[in-house]
C-alpha cells in the first residue's frame, strides 16, 4: 500500500497521531524538501477532491487538515533558515463570518507551500485585516467567507485598502463556497481573485503576490 | 390563508422551526399552510436548492405567495428575493431568526456551537452521520478546536431533553448551556414577511 493510501486509511479512522507518525517515518527515508511537494500537496489534493465530491466527511477532512498542520508545524520548528519562505499572507474570516474550517484548510495549504500565515481568526474587522497586512509586509490579504450576506462585508476591506491607497501593494484574495457558485461576486465585493478550492489557494496567492510586488493594479 | 389582496399565502420552512411556528400559528390564528423540509438539508446545500427552490417556484407559478423561513442556507437563496410575491424572513441563519443578529454574534465570539431542540433530539444523526464525527475522540478534538461551549436554544415549545443534553456533553466534551428565548423575533420576522407580501 502506498503512503497516500495509508494516510487515507488513517483519516478515515480519525487517527491523527497515526497519520502524523506515517509521515514522520516517510520523512526519515526521503529528503526533507520533498515533504511538501511529493507528499503533503498530493495528500491534500486528494483530500480536497474527495471532500468536494462528498466522498469524505467533514470529520475526515478535519483530521487530514490536523495531520498536515502537525507536520508543517514540525517542519517549521526544524527549518534552519527561512530561505524558502515566500512571504507572509494575512488570512481571516470576514466580519460576521464564523465558519473557520475552510480558512484553516487554506492556511495548511499555504504553510505547506512555504508561505508564512498570519491567521486572524473569525469575524475580523476590515481595518484589522489591513493593519495586519501593513505590519507584516504582506502583499496579500486572504478573506474567507461562506454566505452571500456576509460577503458584502468584504467591500469594507476593499474600501480601507483604497482609502489608504494600498491597492497596488496589497491584493485581496477572496474564497469560500459562495464564490464557487457565484463567481461574479468576486469583483462585486472588490476581490482581486479567488480560488475554487483550498488546494488552488497557493497558486492564487503566488500570482497576486507577484502582481503586488510589481506594484500593478488589477 | 389569503392576504388583504386576495393572494393565497403558503409558508415553506425548515423543520427546526416546526414547534415554534405551530405555537405561533395557534396563538395568532394564522391559517396559512406550512410545508416543512428536513433540517438535515442544511448539510447538503445542493439538495436543499433542489428541494426548496423548486417548491418555491412551483408555488409561485400556481399563483400563491410564499413566505420562506430559511437563512442564507444556500449561496443562491437571495436570488429568490427578486420575486415580489416572495418574502424571506430576515436573518442569515435560524439562530438570528430566533434571537437576532447582535446576540448571535456576541455568542459566536464566545465560541458557541448552537443546538436547537430538533437537532438535540437528532444529535447522533447530526454528529455521527452528517458531520461524520463517528469516533468520540475525533468529535471531542473537533469540537474543542472550534468551540468552547454548546448552547441549547430553548424556545419553550418543545420539552427540554436533559438526557440528550447529558449525552451531548459526554460525546463532545463541551459544556451545554441552556438559553431560554421567547418567540418575539420569530413572530416579528414572519409578520414583517407577511406585510411585505401584502404590498403586492
Amino acid at each position: 500500500m502506498d503512503i497516500l493510501h495509508l494516510l487515507m486509511d488513517k483519516i478515515k479512522n480519525g487517527d491523527r497521531d497515526g497519520g502524523f507518525t506515517i509521515i514522520e517515518e516517510w520523512k526519515n527515508e526521503h529528503p526533507q524538501e520533498d515533504v511538501s511537494l511529493v507528499l503533503l500537496e498530493p495528500f491534500l489534493l486528494k483530500v480536497g477532491i474527495l471532500w468536494q465530491s462528498g466522498q469524505i466527511s467533514l470529520a475526515q477532512s478535519y483530521t487530514a487538515t490536523k495531520i498536515v498542520e502537525d507536520v508543517v508545524d514540525r517542519l517549521i520548528e526544524r527549518r534552519a533558515d527561512d530561505a524558502n519562505n515566500k512571504g507572509t499572507v494575512v488570512i481571516g474570516n470576514v466580519e460576521e463570518d464564523f465558519h473557520g474550517l475552510g480558512r484553516r484548510m487554506v492556511s495548511s495549504f499555504l504553510k505547506a507551500n512555504n508561505w508564512e500565515v498570519r491567521n486572524l481568526g473569525n469575524d475580523v474587522a476590515a481595518e484589522d485585516f489591513v493593519d495586519a497586512a501593513v505590519e507584516a509586509g504582506a502583499h496579500v490579504i486572504a478573506v474567507s467567507n461562506m454566505m452571500y450576506t456576509t460577503a458584502q462585508n468584504i467591500i469594507k476591506i476593499r474600501h480601507v485598502i483604497d482609502e489608504r491607497e494600498l491597492g497596488s501593494k496589497i491584493k485581496l484574495a477572496v474564497g469560500g463556497a459562495v464564490f464557487r457558485l457565484r463567481p461574479e461576486l468576486v469583483s462585486e465585493v472588490g476581490g482581486d481573485g479567488t480560488a475554487i478550492s483550498a488546494m488552488e489557494a497557493p497558486k492564487l496567492i503566488e500570482s497576486l503576490w507577484s502582481l503586488a510586488e510589481r506594484g500593478e493594479w488589477q | 390563508m389569503t392576504d388583504d389582496k386576495g393572494g393565497e399565502v403558503v409558508c415553506l420552512a425548515c423543520s427546526v422551526f416546526k414547534d415554534a411556528l405551530d405555537r405561533l400559528k395557534e396563538l395568532h390564528h394564522w391559517t396559512f399552510d406550512v410545508y416543512y423540509f428536513d433540517s438535515m438539508l442544511h448539510m447538503y446545500p445542493e439538495k436543499l436548492a433542489t428541494g426548496v427552490f423548486s417548491r418555491v417556484h412551483k408555488e409561485l407559478s400556481e399563483g400563491r405567495k410564499v413566505v420562506l423561513l430559511y437563512g442564507d442556507c444556500h449561496p443562491s437563496i437571495s436570488d429568490l428575493d427578486k420575486d415580489k410575491r416572495f418574502a424571506r424572513v430576515s436573518g442569515v441563519n435560524c439562530y438570528q431568526v430566533f434571537f437576532g443578529k447582535d446576540r448571535y454574534r456576541m455568542m459566536q465570539r464566545e465560541g458557541t456551537f448552537f443546538l436547537l431542540p430538533e437537532w438535540a433530539t437528532r444529535w447522533r444523526e447530526v454528529f455521527r452521520v452528517h458531520l461524520g464525527l463517528e469516533k468520540e475522540s475525533v468529535a471531542k478534538a473537533f469540537m474543542a478546536d472550534f468551540f468552547k461551549q454548546i448552547v441549547y436554544v430553548d424556545t419553550g415549545t418543545a420539552p427540554f431533553l436533559s438526557e440528550c443534553v447529558k449525552e451531548i456533553e459526554e460525546f463532545t466534551g463541551l459544556p451545554v448551556r441552556r438559553l431560554s428565548i421567547g418567540l418575539e423575533y420569530l413572530y416579528n420576522g414572519i409578520t414583517d414577511a407577511l406585510s411585505r407580501l401584502e404590498q403586492y
